[in-house]
């Protein structure tokens, strides 16, 4: 028990009490919680839940039932930069396939994959709602599109 | 409303399900994720229905009933759902029938017999989710699982539990736990699982099993018989399943008090009836010189001590029977010179006598406060009952418990008196009641009773106790601005006294009106209430060095008790004789051992706290040789040439309300001094012949609250000095949660004599504060070999 | 044909600003509601006007929010879904991202029409950048008293704040919506009660698509009759045509319903892509069966759609041309739906399972004779059972490619196929 060495920090803390006024109970905050929470520890790791269901006074259980259901939690170290490419049907058609391909043959990593540097981690999307500027592409919160695979490098790059 | 369910008219009231509807008429629609106890989901689709006017297919258990409504629960295109839905279920599922468990009365096996085709459209190609979990009682097999989620929404809704959640989504989901850890780590504090048992029992399918039970008979074999459970006094009742002459399962009936619940002491802990270390002849001889004895040497030798005493007493525990309690009274009375009954465990009982108040009315009630200690650990059915009521009818929850047990984190209010305080505070709101809602009480005050308790004047409880400020006025705010209050006590051992139950009694009275308040109070065995009945007809004890000691079924020197007292009668009586099913600790010092036998064993009754008497069945013979408590009294009597008569035992008044002790003064600061909590044993020596329960006590160390331990420089599994008063205990120490700060829990696991001696030490000082120290190099090499 | 209603000005600099677009008349409709008309009026103006929802159920707007409004129980919030993930729907972001403000106004004038005093923009996880954009808005318009306590003097108060769920097409639907605002798991409801009776927190919600709220100031200002002007007898006003796929001019078209599919095509999105013979459209996003060019004069109006054996849903028209694998397009699509799938009822968890891996043996050739046409009576059954819409239309597309290609799928189940032979190993 390391009572002492908090794994969420105390600025987190800090935000997660701001959060928890706009919401009757705290467990009604978790989706945004497991966001402030996942933005500054990098992930959502035992560790980082552990201490997190305390702050939120619920069961770890359903904490975790959220956390497996939504797509853009991560209970694995993350990379700093986070890669969606759209593999749904427009992006398909406008041959997203090959923008996949580009960012193995760059970084070598598949989706689900983290770079050894810890750089970027490559992640599937379902339709990221940019299907006028396909095969479109996610780099945090920045959409890119119509993404050429040539292009793949020079953007990776920036980063 | 009137329906037309194929073709049968019925008439009801709303509102009510399609569903609930058709049972009623007799038309059976088929189901798997719908359970009576549990909230509805609708995922299963079996219980598809067609209604006319509406050219969609809907589901019974969701759809409401509405006037004239005309339902079709069986058409071809019903069928054909249903089929389709069983045939994509069993693709996923092994077909290991033969061979499990659950063979023979599995539902998705009988739902498939009656509603699907002899072959599956889709291949068989089985989930990849092996669990191996290692926790004791529970075995998970998720691979049969059918995501009905009941056992999800039971551990949840019903236990309050909350260990199993569905986890992932769409074609990954699967019932699991925190990141797939063993149900019983401590990964899910204070959300832990109890091992109830009680997602097996709702698991339609062999997804969820009892590990203990394996492959020892199907549930139909042997005979099963119906009795009550012989641990707590919420007095569940169990159906007991004998093949060969063992107990190969124990599961929940639906009873008056436990609705169809238990916990694993009632589903498991009842295994120790098999126990081959249980005595089966009469043993002669103290202290490790105990040796077989034939019945007539037993008796001949316990005859003459009887003859030869000046005086005796008969000790009694609360887990006999009513009938067996008799019988020790009428030996007492008829038999021994001078003689005497006591029962342990029925401390505060008395009080009660003769009053009753059912489960049911929890759910009759707009309030319920709970004044006890970790009702969730040592009760749980009790915990579910309340949880279950409030969850039906809305009713507010105040816990008044010191430990973060479940209930305090669902109530409305959680006041934590430390300590031993929960009598002040009770007393606090008692006279806060008087002075400040006088207009809600329906009865008037007793001056000479709060007299009788010091302290407690308005604003000094909550300083005495530490809490908040004005949270005595908060609570006797929200007391009497409810119509319909209901108290549910606990023997726990913050009430060293015992003057919590006349405290509750108390304010039930004023607030209710009604010539005897009762709360709900939970004795501390399954017959508390019935020994209690029974032995405060007995005259107090008599003064001086007892000759003669008999104990039946009673253990004071081997469980925790604040026995120090009885245990020293023990020590010094010249002769004991004891009346026993295993060698405990007190059946060891005695000079003649008579067996006796198991619950399994016997008929009679046990008075559970609600006041009701229910009836054990006998399950299985006992061994050749043990006979009943009456017919080895009867045997011992006739040999002295008497026989056991009614009421030979002269009445004597019960005695009065106790004074209750306050905490001392200002609370400790944390690193310096602490409240002793003391905690309630989980386990007596009965669950300790389960071998599986092992890893479930909490084994020799004290618990503390985490922040307590790092502001004192002390981490989990370092050793520990507890000095109090003039009496000291090492031993580990453990970040624990539940405990709050400043204070130090003892969890008295009743394999912790050295424990079991400090927690019963009667000079200790007022309150009970205590200081905790780490042991360092020499200190700590001495402590831990002292361990050992 | 510049944008009359929902991307009215969009292409003036900086409309995203609370300036900008107060310049342009932003902020009047809510004036006016608030001045001159009671409540009930605005209900009674959304009803007159025919607004139905533009999320694809097509719920009459004025209907919902008098349901509301007559529910006795407080608070009652408003909540906008912007949690746009049907594949091939992209007409709410531009809104979200450039006129932020017509989304806030036509949320406060609901907020005012049914007595709510919190709004929340329901933001899907992916929207960022979105989120921030619509916190910055917020923020404006709360700065300039058009947002909080009493609004232009008047005896309404109204405050939104934006959320995000975490990455979940099912959250769409309303009741799995309602869930992840609560801090749960999106999957769907029991229904009823309906949430505009027990929505957030159990009071009545308004919940309606970000398209339907920017519709509203228009209806306000410019009168129902001048709205219903546009539009055909069933669907009144303009619709954001979300067009992309094999076209030469993929986007966002706001036209008054009415307008042909062969029309939208030609003459808007600049035709099939590099003059490519057109195969198939799927118009109303992932969950709606594809048209053939025999469909092209379809008017692309909810009841036309649907007489033609699809439905519009929300606008999201995915175009495909020669020589595109409908296998592929199928087993495209029902990945997605068994990826999003919630897992609660047993028909979508394994019916979207057990249509992979049927697609997946046509494709590869491995699979059994029969298999199309399980497909097609799987597929019977899960719409009938389903607990959600999204189970009730997960396998529309797959059944009306098999119903349209079906010598495709034969093609590759028997391995004659050309497109999919793929390396073994």
């Amino acid at each position: 028990m390391s009572a002492n060495v908090q794994v969420i920090p105390e600025s987190t803390r800090e935000r997660l009490r701001e959060l928890f006024e706009r919401f009757p109970r705290k467990p009604d905050a978790l989706l945004t919680a497991l966001y402030i929470v996942q933005e500054d520890c990098n992930n959502l790791a035992s560790e980082v839940l552990d201490e997190l269901a305390a702050v939120m006074e619920m069961p770890k259980s359903i904490m975790y039932e959220v956390v497996t259901f939504y797509h853009l939690y991560s209970t694995k170290p993350r990379g700093r930069n986070i890669i969606l490419i759209c593999q749904n049907l427009c992006c398909y058609l406008r041959s997203s396939d090959e923008i996949y391909q580009a960012v193995y043959e760059e970084l070598g990593i598949r989706p689900g994959e983290t770079t050894e540097d810890g750089r970027f981690t490559l992640e599937t999307a379902e339709c990221l709602a940019a299907c006028e500027r396909a095969p479109a592409m996610m780099i945090n919160e920045k959409t890119f599109g119509p993404v050429d695979p040539a292009q793949v490098k020079a953007i990776l790059k920036k980063y | 409303m009137e329906v037309t369910i194929d073709g049968k008219k019925i008439s009801l009231e709303g509102p009510v399900t399609v569903l609930e509807a058709a049972r009623r008429a007799g038309v059976d629609i088929p189901t798997l994720c719908w359970h009576p106890r549990v909230s509805v989901l609708g995922a299963c689709r079996l219980c598809m229905i067609e209604v006319e006017g509406i050219n969609r297919l809907l589901a019974a258990c969701t759809t409401q009933v509405s006037d004239g409504m005309t339902v079709l629960t069986d058409t071809p295109q019903l069928r054909k759902v249903r089929q389709t839905m069983l045939e994509l279920l069993l693709c996923r599922h092994p077909l290991d029938c033969p061979t499990c468990v659950k063979g023979g009365e599995c539902e998705l096996q009988e739902l498939t017999y009656r509603h699907s085709a002899p072959e599956n459209r889709f291949p068989e190609n089985p989930g990849p989710y092996a669990v191996t979990d290692p926790s004791p009682f529970v075995e998970r097999d998720s691979e049969k699982c059918v995501l009905c989620r009941r056992c999800v929404r039971v551990c949840r809704e019903v236990r309050g539990v909350t260990v199993l959640g569905a986890m992932e989504r769409g074609y990954h989901k699967r019932v699991g736990t925190y990141f797939q850890q063993p149900l019983n780590s401590e990964f899910q504090e204070p959300y832990n699982c109890e091992f109830c048992g009680a997602c097996i029992d709702i698991c339609p399918v062999g997804a969820l099993n009892s590990k203990v039970r394996k492959f020892r008979g199907r549930t139909w074999e042997g005979t099963t018989t119906d009795s009550v459970c012989p641990f707590c006094s919420v007095g569940c009742l169990l159906s007991l399943q004998v093949k060969e002459g063992e107990l190969v399962r124990t599961v929940p009936r639906e009873g008056p008090n436990n609705e169809d619940q238990a916990c694993f002491r009632g589903r498991f802990g009842t295994d120790y009836v098999n126990a081959t270390s249980r005595i089966i002849t009469p043993l002669l001889g103290r202290n490790g010189s105990q040796a077989p004895a034939d019945a007539d040497e037993a008796v001949r030798f316990a005859a003459e001590k009887i003859a030869g005493a000046r005086r005796a007493e008969m000790i009694v525990s609360s887990g006999l029977t009513g009938e067996e309690i008799e019988a020790a009274g009428e030996f007492a009375g008829a038999v021994l010179p001078g003689g005497t009954l006591r029962a342990v465990d029925t401390l505060g009982l008395e009080e009660l006598a003769g009053a009753s108040r059912p489960w049911e009315d929890l759910e009759k009630a707009d309030l319920i406060v709970v004044a006890g200690q970790d009702f969730t650990i040592f009760e749980p059915v009790a915990g579910v009952r309340i949880r279950v009521a409030c969850g039906k009818t809305g009713a507010g929850l105040i816990v008044l418990d010191p430990r973060d047990a479940l209930l305090g984190g669902e109530a409305g209010l959680w006041l934590r008196p430390p300590g031993e305080g929960l009598s002040l505070l009770l007393a606090g709101l008692l006279r806060t009641l008087a002075a400040s809602h006088g207009d809600r009480l329906k009865a008037a005050g007793d001056d000479s009773f709060l007299a009788s308790f010091p302290g407690g004047e308005n604003g000094e409880v909550e300083k005495q106790l530490g809490l908040p400020e004005g949270s005595v006025e908060d609570l006797a705010r929200r007391v009497a601005a409810s119509v319909r209050v209901v108290f549910v006590g606990h023997r726990g051992w913050y009430d060293p006294e015992g003057s919590v139950p006349s405290l509750l009694k108390e304010l039930d009275r004023l607030l209710s009106g009604e010539g005897t308040g009762m709360p709900l109070y939970l004795g501390r065995d399954c017959n508390s209430r019935g020994a209690a009945a029974a032995a405060a007809a007995g005259p107090p004890p008599p003064e001086g060095a007892p000759g003669l000691v008999l104990l039946a079924g009673a253990d004071p020197l081997g469980t925790a008790l604040p026995g120090s007292p009885l245990a020293k009668r023990i020590s010094e009586a010249e002769t004991v004789i004891v009346f026993d099913t295993f060698l405990t600790e007190t059946a060891r010092a005695a000079d003649v051992l008579f067996p006796l036998p198991t619950f399994a064993e016997k008929e009679g009754s046990f008075t559970s706290s609600s006041g009701l008497s229910q009836q054990l069945r006998q399950a299985m013979s006992p061994p050749p040789g043990v006979v009943s408590l009456r017919k080895t009294l009867e045997g011992l009597a006739s040999s002295l040439g008497k026989s056991l008569s009614p009421g030979s035992l002269p009445k004597g008044s019960p005695p009065g309300a106790a004074s209750p002790v306050a905490p001392g003064g200002k609370l400790p600061s944390a690193g310096e001094r602490f409240l002793v909590l003391r905690g309630i044993p989980i386990a007596d020596h009965r669950i300790r012949l389960v071998e599986e329960s092992a890893p479930l006590f909490p084994g020799p160390v004290v618990e503390a609250h985490p922040a307590d331990l790092a502001a004192l420089g002390l981490k989990s599994g370092d050793s520990v000095r507890v000095v109090s008063g003039g009496s000291e205990l090492v031993r580990q120490v453990k970040a624990d949660l539940k405990t709050p700060p400043g204070q130090v829990h003892l969890p008295c696991d009743p394999a912790d004599a050295e424990m079991a001696a400090f927690v019963g030490e009667s000079e200790r000082p007022e309150g009970w504060p205590a200081t905790l120290r780490k042991l360092a190099g020499l200190e700590r090499a001495a402590g831990e070999s002292k361990d050992q | 044909m510049a944008a009359p209603i929902i991307y009215r000005d969009i292409e003036t600099p900086n409309i995203r600003s609370l300036a900008v677009y107060r310049e342009k008349g932003g902020y009047k409709a809510l004036e006016k509601a608030l001045n001159d008309m009671s409540p009930a009026a605005v209900v009674e103006e959304v009803k007159k006007a025919k607004l139905v929802g533009r999320g694809g159920a097509g719920f009459p707007t004025g209907l919902k929010w008098e349901l509301v409004s007559k529910d006795p129980a407080t608070p009652r919030y408003i909540i906008a879904n912007a949690e746009e993930g049907e594949p091939g729907t992209f007409k709410d972001r531009p809104i979200l991202e450039q006129i932020p403000h017509r989304l806030i106004e036509g949320m406060a004038i609901a907020a005012y029409a049914v007595g709510a005093e919190e709004g929340v923009i329901v933001c899907r996880g992916e929207f960022m950048e979105p989120a921030r954009i619509l916190r910055e808005a917020v923020a404006e318009a709360e700065e300039a008293g058009l947002l909080g306590e009493r609004i232009m003097g008047k005896d309404f108060t109204f405050r939104v704040w934006v959320y995000r769920t975490a990455g979940a097409y099912i959250c769409g639907e309303e009741t799995s919506l309602l869930e992840a605002l609560e801090g749960k798991p999106g999957m769907p409801r029991i229904r009823p009660p309906f949430p505009v009776n027990s929505g957030l927190w159990s009071k009545p919600t308004a919940l309606n698509n970000v398209e339907t709220f920017s519709n509203v100031p228009n209806i306000i200002l410019e009168g129902a009759d001048s709205y219903s002007s546009l539009g055909t007898e069933k669907n009144a006003g303009t619709k954001g045509y979300c067009i992309a796929g094999h076209v030469n001019k993929p986007g966002v078209y706001e036209l008054p319903f009415g307008i042909t599919l062969r029309d939208l095509i030609d003459n808007h999105a600049g035709g099939i892509l590099d003059g490519r013979q057109l195969k198939c459209v799927f118009p109303g996003g992932a969950s709606s069966s594809c048209l053939t060019p025999d469909n092209l004069d379809v008017v692309l109006d909810f009841p036309s759609v649907a007489a033609a054996g699809s439905m519009l849903g929300s606008a999201a028209l995915m175009v495909v041309a020669e020589p595109t694998c409908m296998v592929e397009v199928s087993l495209r699509l029902a990945r997605f739906f068994r990826h999003e799938s919630c897992g609660k009822c047993i028909p979508c968890r394994e019916g979207t399972c057990q249509t992979v891996r049927l697609l997946d043996g046509i494709q590869r050739g491995t699979g059994r004779k029969g298999d199309i046409d399980e497909i097609l009576d799987l597929a019977s059954v899960v719409r009938q059972s389903a607990f959600c819409g999204l189970g009730q239309a997960c396998i529309n597309p797959v059944v009306s490619c098999i119903k349209h290609f079906r010598q495709e799928f034969e093609e590759h189940l028997e391995g004659r196929a050309a497109c999919c032979r793929k390396e073994e190993g």
